[in-house]
């Protein structure tokens, strides 16, 4: 008996909390019942204004880490003070050859490797034009030019590095022009980024991490990066596999267009270039048909700008196979030798006066 | 790509809203016309096909009736056009077929849009004719409609002629169906450029340059595969029934969750229904009825000629003969071993029986995968003779997750693991998800959350074809 009067005392506080609890609806409740309430078409303007504030957000916070990432060059060399007096660019081959650590040993002066894998011409001109906004101009610029380098099946514009800087009028007249596939979706929101998600996630968050750490210096702060890979990789092989005729290179109109813009803004800020090629593994040349014949041509726009091109075809690691990855990408101990020799030519040249 | 590219989707969008408001009457000729568009856009080859065998059957199928000579005549001309895409794709491998033909020659021809759906549709739509179970369509309107209804001229749902037909007439668009379809589309859109699409490099890195990785980093690659292959047709799938319904139509569903199936059998009921429907329908029964005094062998019979057509349907080859002979073994021991198997699982605790059975089908059907996939049936072999071999890496890192993440850098690391959760997570809430995509509500969170998953990590730039286009 008296359980059952304690069962239905409990109830009836049961039922006095609900009441209590109906009379002032909590947050979560009535906004379900609103939502509830709404007609198809508040539904539908709701869901609009929702995705696009939260895709709005999500762009703002991409960006906020995206510019806080130590890690991505052209966000660093806008914010850093680098002020090196020989930059050192191109695509992958003087990004894991050249160490400024090595040629300072020869040189005495400061270098920054502002070299990016899987660049091309147009990606090189952004990245020099972000290096020249926040640093000072420095004295020499070698570029890395090589017969691949005005090919379109070796390298590539990478639109994701720049999805952060779009606003600006340079960095959107070159996105434009080399990726105008991406650049007709980023007037919906986020889809700058959305577009390149997969390389960009990744960034953004490791920004936040950079971020909330107080993280400011990269992990390669010169800009060289040893290669991962450091044996032999048998591209060669497959290469020859797939052209056992050879293979001749393609002239691009494009590259060609901005190899002369990157020459051209340099010049602008009183930068001396110089087009350099690193020793290309000699065994891979007889499957080059038209090797020399790009050759020229770059040497012609070299001549054009009254620049040097200078190429070191004659180094006697080219001989061997045991200095090199692939036959353009030479191993720790290639590129230790290469960037003596590089070291030492900027030398000859700084005190030859030029 | 296709049906989640943006002029596609501009596409989508006006003529959704052009059929809603466009008087019933006008209806199946809007409809055609927006189909004729679609498959023009793709390549006008492409269009002159669908034009030139709707044409043909339309007529032929006027005078079948008890013309048994016409009527062969049909079956073989649209047997033919389906065998001769698979022959010129084969040829054609390796190159964009849809866009590499400018000049109108017979190799053009015969690798057009969806040719080899729409020509089972025909033989369905010329053997209920000549069989006397449908009346021939008096409006060529209505049968160039069957023939090319653009959400399923890509890769189908395969509709038998009562199931389309008269939704024709009776085409009404309500404000549910256009939630629903809507739902339906976008967990399609999300299928197929988040799940599907994202799989892809590992599973390409696995088929392609499977010798160099060790066993369990290959047999991961198998199975990604046969999760892909599911996810970018189902989504196709649900992309084609969420726009047929927004325009109207219930198409007809080809998925229902086929990867929890507990036998082989039952799996070819859950996966490809369609197109499984139509072949039992048009093969299978009819070779067991004339054989039905020969009790278990006339089902083996049908098993067997039943998948070796499925097998030629899917291409000329010997990798698909060698996966459709997978199955015929698969189903001919489900077949002789039922009495068994009851017992058996009578005996077993039921949640233990039914995980094992999904555990061994879905390995059967992921091994028979691997000749779907090959380039080669040597090349399936090699893939086969790498799984077993040397089955741990050295090293966890290079050897496993970086051929599985395409990269060793921990971005492709990063992306991997992402992958892998949403690939789970959806399979597990598959049930959850599949009832929200059918759902005649206006779920505003639901829209909400899938695309910006969708932004967040689809595959925008470097998407896939769907895997189905090229059958």
């Amino acid at each position: 008996m008296s359980f059952s009067i304690h069962r239905a005392k409990k109830r009836d506080t049961r039922s006095d909390k609900l009441e209590v609890s109906s009379s002032r609806p909590s947050f979560r409740r009535s906004y379900r019942e609103q939502l509830k309430k709404l007609n198809n078409i508040q539904k539908i303007s709701f869901t609009i204004i929702i995705t696009l504030l939260l895709l709005s957000g999500l762009g703002r916070l991409y960006d906020f880490g995206l510019h806080h990432n130590a890690n991505i060059k052209a966000a660093y060399v806008q914010s850093a003070k680098i002020d090196a007096a020989l930059l050192i660019h191109g695509p992958c081959e003087p990004l894991w050859m050249i160490s400024p650590k090595t040629l300072y040993v020869q040189t005495g002066i400061k270098s920054y490797n502002l070299a990016l894998s899987h660049s091309d011409f147009a990606d090189n001109y952004l990245h020099l034009y972000f290096y020249l906004k926040g640093n000072k101009a420095p004295r020499y610029l070698f570029l890395y030019v090589t017969p691949e380098s005005m090919d379109p099946k070796y390298n590539t514009f990478n639109t994701y590095r720049f999805a952060s800087f779009l606003g600006d009028p340079v960095v959107d007249s070159v996105v434009k022009e080399c990726d105008p596939a991406y650049y007709k979706w980023i007037m919906i929101p986020f889809m700058k980024y959305a577009f390149y998600n997969n390389t960009i996630n990744f960034e953004a968050l490791q920004g936040m991490k950079h971020y909330f750490g107080k993280r400011t210096i990269p992990y390669y702060p010169d800009g060289y990066e040893p290669p991962i890979q450091r044996v032999w990789d048998n591209h060669l092989e497959e290469f020859i596999h797939l052209y056992p005729q050879g293979y001749n290179f393609n002239w691009d109109r494009l590259r060609e267009k901005y190899l002369c813009k990157t020459i051209e803004l340099a010049q602008r800020s009183g930068i001396k270039v110089y087009l350099y090629e690193s020793p290309v593994l000699k065994e891979a040349v007889p499957y080059q048909p038209n090797r020399q014949q790009i050759t020229g041509k770059i040497e012609a726009i070299a001549g054009k700008y009254g620049i040097k091109y200078v190429r070191f075809e004659n180094m006697k690691i080219a001989e061997s196979r045991k200095y090199y990855m692939s036959a353009l990408n030479t191993n720790m101990e290639g590129s230790r030798i290469f960037t003596d020799s590089l070291g030492r030519y900027i030398k000859n040249e700084m005190t030859a006066g030029n | 790509m296709i049906f989640n590219s943006p002029i596609i989707l501009l596409f989508l969008i006006a003529v959704i809203t052009l059929n809603y408001f466009v008087s019933p009457l006008f209806r199946s000729f809007f409809l055609l016309a927006a189909s004729f568009a679609f498959i023009g856009y793709y390549s006008i080859e492409s269009l002159l096909a669908v034009i030139i065998f709707a044409g043909f059957n339309f007529y032929i199928a006027k005078k079948i009736s008890g013309n048994r000579l016409l009527y062969i005549t049909g079956l073989l001309l649209n047997s033919y056009a389906i065998i001769m895409f698979n022959y010129f794709h084969i040829t054609k491998h390796g190159v964009d077929f849809s866009y590499s033909f400018v000049s109108f020659n017979i190799g053009s021809f015969v690798v057009a849009l969806g040719l080899s759906f729409y020509s089972l549709q025909n033989i369905a739509y010329l053997s209920e004719i000549y069989f006397k179970r449908f009346k021939p369509v008096k409006n060529i309107v209505e049968f160039g409609l069957y023939n090319s209804f653009f959400p399923k001229v890509i890769s189908g749902p395969v509709m038998l002629p009562a199931e389309f037909m008269p939704q024709i007439s009776k085409n009404t668009v309500t404000k549910e169906k256009l939630i629903s379809g809507f739902n339906r589309f976008l967990v399609g859109v999300f299928k197929k450029i988040v799940i599907a699409d994202r799989l892809s490099p590992a599973v390409h890195s696995i088929f392609d340059f499977g010798d160099q990785y060790s066993g369990i980093t290959t047999i991961a690659g198998i199975y990604l595969f046969t999760i892909q292959l599911y996810f970018d047709f189902s989504g196709y799938t649900d992309m084609a029934l969420g726009i047929g319904k927004m325009l109207g139509y219930d198409l007809k569903e080809n998925f229902n969750f086929p990867l929890r199936s507990t036998s082989v059998s039952e799996f070819w009921r859950r996966w490809h229904i369609s197109l499984i429907g139509w072949f039992t329908n048009y093969i299978y029964y009819p070779l067991v009825y004339r054989l039905r005094s020969y009790k278990k062998a006339a089902a083996l019979t049908g098993i067997v000629v039943t998948f070796l057509v499925s097998g030629i349907w899917h291409g000329i080859g010997l990798t698909f003969l060698a996966w459709a002979f997978c199955h015929i073994v698969y189903l001919s021991f489900e077949l002789m071993s039922k009495r068994f198997r009851v017992s058996l699982s009578g005996k077993v605790n039921h949640e233990i029986y039914e995980a094992i059975s999904i555990f061994i089908v879905f390995n059967a059907v992921c091994f028979s995968n691997i000749f779907f996939r090959s380039a080669s049936v040597e090349a399936a072999f090699q893939l086969i003779e790498n799984s077993v071999s040397h089955f741990f890496p050295v090293n966890w890192l290079s050897g496993f997750i970086a051929p599985l993440a395409v990269g060793g850098h921990q971005v492709d690391e990063f992306n991997f693991y992402i992958s892998l959760l949403i690939c789970g997570s959806c399979l597990l809430f598959e049930r959850r998800i599949n009832k929200l995509a059918l759902s005649t509500k206006l779920n505003v969170w639901f829209i909400t959350i899938v695309t910006l998953l969708i932004f967040l990590f689809g595959i925008f730039n470097n998407g896939e074809r769907f895997i189905y286009m090229q059958f």
